[in-house]
């Protein structure tokens, strides 16, 4: 037999993924607030890039709205507090945060019943148009407070950078687990059965219409639980949170790094962060136009991104990184 | 010699629009038989495949699969129920290794809980006999047409079928291949005791292997029995040479 | 209240026009290449830019630069087919879609710099009518007029030119026509060219009635994805009469509740369209 090794020198990709998290956490909690603040932004980048890649990464579904998670996180957590402090309750905030998760999980599970029936550039065009009506009907809104958001200032204990960073490394390493065990398992290679030939994967078992959807729902719990928090941030909720530009932030991250895979998302979405950085600081009006370019090239010419790269090296030493 | 049907394909009709692709066919499979479907271009053949494994639901008819009802299930359901099949246009999840294509419906076969390591093995051993052991890690993309082939009867014994449907799987072989891959379908069924119906348009493969031949044309059953007697029967000689009259 | 109603179904005929155009620019592609062009809002906003520095630069009247910008707009499709698109033809839907993607970044980006992300507009100072209390603008009846003749000329060419035959072939059947010896590449090409240079033309004339900004163009994307949802994707005309119908809603909208929510309406049309008549108003028919 003439098997990959799923490790290098002995450490395989779960090994790798956590390892990072543990220098990024370290980083964040042992230094000054700029950088914490800069980390805590770069981790909710990565927990978005998960819950991305949970769904469309591994099935190929073209999905223009995940960000519509993130925001409805958002907006879960902002009506809670409000709620709950009117009745004179106030719960831990991780519990709000929880609340978020599981309001966007139950909302993909409702609008992925008719929604993924559809395919390819039909379903892209479902998720944007659901996405931007979503959005459109909060500024609308008075009880959701229109175009201004909702405000949660003084209704939830103070807001410690360094508690909420906790909090998304909890949520970061959960998304890696989650991950790890989803593509060792008969989600993953069901879900990547779907992305090669949906129609095929049917016939070889796969009961396309329940997995699409479970692994739709996981993804909107990650996407869910980083709107929640971002709200204890900035003790607000706002409308922007459902603008589609953060679902391109996603994309980019996940195909720079290599989609459907687990080294993939932390990859990208560290280098999105850092270059997106540098780009800002020298060039303010320029760096979408080059992660534009940068997208494009590496859809047409190294479509499993890094990773990719990466194993074209690593498989003629009969090794593999996922 | 009188065996039990496995499979019972009972007045089946399947129009596209105003088009009869398949009129009031019937086919009793027997436990065990290798069954040859042939007929022109056309006839409903993949389209009756298409009926059995669920991707089109009949208008008319039923499909019974040891008496169970499976015409309305969904496909996913009844390649569970144990019917694995290949593509005429070979099919395979191309970016992904020639192992993983068979771990899919390996893993999707058994029942919740099965062990993935022991679904590993047996995906192993299914490669072994179509052989591919040394492709195990190459994307399916990089096979040539024949290995396509080989996996995608491998891939379909992954599933543990009772019933095999193999959709045209030497069209585009050379002569030697032909031979190879007859080799492996007969061994493929001794070792696992499959009932198999295959579609094939190259001759020497149908005589060489099917013990009973229908024939379907213009959606319709015109002849049944054994390779001799169809080769002797009047209505499938006009069937063909009717059509090559005709272009 | 009778005024109010006339008034509002000419408005909405008026821009119902204007998103079949849009319409039309996006469903050519998508019927020749079977390519959803996801940079169809930014492209819109791209011609509106266009006809505006034409204006600016050279101080003449729009409609000479919109004139401009839809020729320019030809060329650029080609170039662009030429260049990108034509790597996207056989491509997974999540590819080209995201090339595309990328693709409206840079066009946004670009807007962004030229012309700051400020809104603007084109103030044109054409005769307005009135009939009573119904008022027309003219800038919206050239608007209309321009759109109604591109559409005429685009549907004519289809219908009863060699040319028109072409396409239309390649639209059914790529490989049939590919057998009876039509280049399809070229084809392509010269659908690109038409179907961006009528996007820009829309944009051009969109200018005439409503500000624009770089990263306005979302919105019009969506319009015309319902447009050319509605009017069954690859059909022309269906695409002209889903451009009326969602202009009228559009308008209706407006009048009795609130422009805000207008978009929201027509996305669930769309949602709605796509779920339970996924093939259009027109499916089934040629």
């Amino acid at each position: 037999m003439n098997d990959l090794k799923t490790s290098v020198m002995g450490v395989n990709s779960l090994t790798i993924s956590l390892g990072a998290l543990i220098v990024i956490g370290t980083l964040g909690l042992v230094s000054d607030t700029a950088t914490t603040g800069y980390l805590h932004a770069m981790l909710e980048l990565m927990i978005l890039a998960y819950s991305m890649n949970l769904f469309t990464g591994l099935s190929g579904y073209a999905n223009f709205g995940q960000v519509i998670f993130y925001g409805l996180g958002a907006y879960t957590v902002a009506v809670c507090v409000v709620a709950f402090s009117a009745v004179g309750v106030v719960l831990p905030t991780f519990v709000y945060v929880i609340f978020a998760g599981i309001f966007a999980a139950t909302f993909a599970l409702i609008i992925g019943f008719p929604i993924l029936r559809l395919r390819g550039d039909y379903f892209a065009i479902a998720t944007l148009g659901i996405n931007e009506a979503v959005r459109v009907t909060i500024c609308n809104t008075k009880e959701l407070g229109e175009g201004r958001g909702i405000y949660v200032l003084g209704m939830v204990p103070s807001y410690d950078i360094k508690m909420l960073f906790i909090q998304l490394l909890i949520v970061t390493f959960a998304a890696m687990i989650v991950t790890h065990l989803v593509l060792k398992t008969k989600l993953g290679y069901g879900l990547r059965a779907i992305r090669a030939d949906e129609d095929v994967a049917e016939i070889m078992g796969v009961n396309t219409a329940k997995y699409k959807s479970i692994a739709y729902s996981i993804g909107a719990f990650f996407a869910g639980l980083a709107g929640g928090v971002v709200t204890l941030q900035f003790a607000c909720s706002f409308p922007e949170y459902l603008y589609i530009g953060r679902s391109v932030d996603m994309f980019t991250a996940i195909v720079l790094g290599g989609t459907g895979t687990l080294l993939g998302p932390l990859l990208g979405s560290i280098i999105f962060w850092t270059v997106k950085d540098a780009l800002l600081i020298n060039f303010p009006y320029f760096h979408l136009i080059i992660f534009g370019i940068v997208l494009i090239i590496m859809v047409l010419f190294f479509p499993r991104g890094i990773m990719g790269i990466l194993n074209r090296f690593l498989s003629k030493k009969g090794k593999v990184l996922e | 010699m009188s065996q039990e049907n496995i499979l019972v394909i009972d007045n089946v009709t399947k129009r596209f629009g105003g088009l009869r692709a398949l009129n009031k066919v019937s086919v009793n499979v027997r436990k065990g038989e290798i069954l040859g479907l042939i007929g022109p271009n056309g006839s409903g053949k993949t389209t009756l495949f298409n009926v059995i494994s669920g991707f089109y639901h009949p208008e008319e008819g039923s499909v019974n699969l040891r008496g169970e009802d499976i015409t309305d299930l969904k496909p996913h359901q009844i390649a569970r129920k144990g019917i694995g099949r290949t593509f005429q246009i070979v099919r395979p999840f191309g970016d992904m290794s020639v192992l993983d294509n068979v771990l899919v419906s390996g893993l999707f076969s058994v029942p919740r809980g099965g062990k993935t390591e022991k679904v590993q093995d047996r995906c192993r051993r299914i490669l072994e006999i179509a052989d591919l052991t040394e492709k195990i890690n190459v994307p399916a993309d990089g096979l040539s047409i024949a290995e396509k082939r080989r996996l995608e009867i491998a891939r379909a014994l992954a599933l543990d079928p009772q019933i095999l449907l193999l959709d045209e799987t030497m069209a585009g072989l050379t002569h030697h291949e032909v031979d190879h891959a007859l080799g492996i379908t007969s061994k493929i069924r001794k070792e696992f005791g499959l009932t198999i119906i295959f579609v094939e348009h190259v001759m020497r493969a149908i005589m060489a292997i099917s013990e009973r031949i229908v024939v379907l044309s213009e959606g319709a059953k015109i002849a049944e029995g054994s390779p001799k007697e169809v080769s002797e029967n009047e209505q499938v000689l006009t069937a063909y040479l009717g059509q090559r009259g005709k272009k | 209240m009778l005024e109010l109603l006339i008034q509002t179904i000419i408005n909405g005929l008026f821009i119902g026009f204007l998103f079949g155009l849009a319409g039309m620019g996006l469903t050519l592609i998508f019927g020749i290449m079977k390519l959803l062009n996801f940079a169809q809002g930014p492209m819109i906003m791209l011609g509106a830019y266009g006809a505006f520095w034409v204006y600016v630069l050279l101080s003449v009247d729009p409609m000479l630069g919109i004139l401009m910008t839809a020729i320019f707009g030809l060329i650029l499709g080609a170039l662009l087919y030429r260049g990108l698109l034509f790597k996207l033809v056989q491509a997974p839907a999540l590819a080209s879609l995201l090339v595309l993607f990328g693709v409206s970044m840079i066009l946004e980006n670009t807007m962004l710099n030229l012309w700051s992300p400020n809104p603007r507009s084109i103030p044109v100072d054409y005769p307005t009518f009135s009939f009573g209390l119904v008022t027309i603008s003219g800038a919206r009846l050239i608007v209309s007029a321009v759109a109604i003749l591109a559409s005429m000329l685009l549907m004519v060419t289809l219908k009863w030119t060699t040319f028109g035959r072409i396409i239309r072939a390649t639209v059914q059947d790529r490989n049939a026509a590919t057998l009876m010896g039509v280049d399809v590449t070229n084809v392509y090409m010269v659908g690109s060219s038409i179907g961006i240079g009528l996007t820009l033309l829309s944009g051009g004339l969109l200018a005439l009635i409503y500000p624009f900004e770089p990263f306005g163009g979302l919105q019009y994307s969506l319009y015309s994805f319902v447009v050319v949802v509605l009017g069954t994707l690859g059909n022309p005309l269906g695409c002209l009469l889903a451009g009326l119908i969602i202009g009228l809603l559009h308008s209706f909208t407006g009048s009795y509740w609130t422009l805000n929510m207008s978009p929201a309406v027509a996305y669930l049309i769309l949602v709605l369209t796509l779920l339970f008549r996924p093939g259009g108003l027109m499916a089934g028919r040629d």
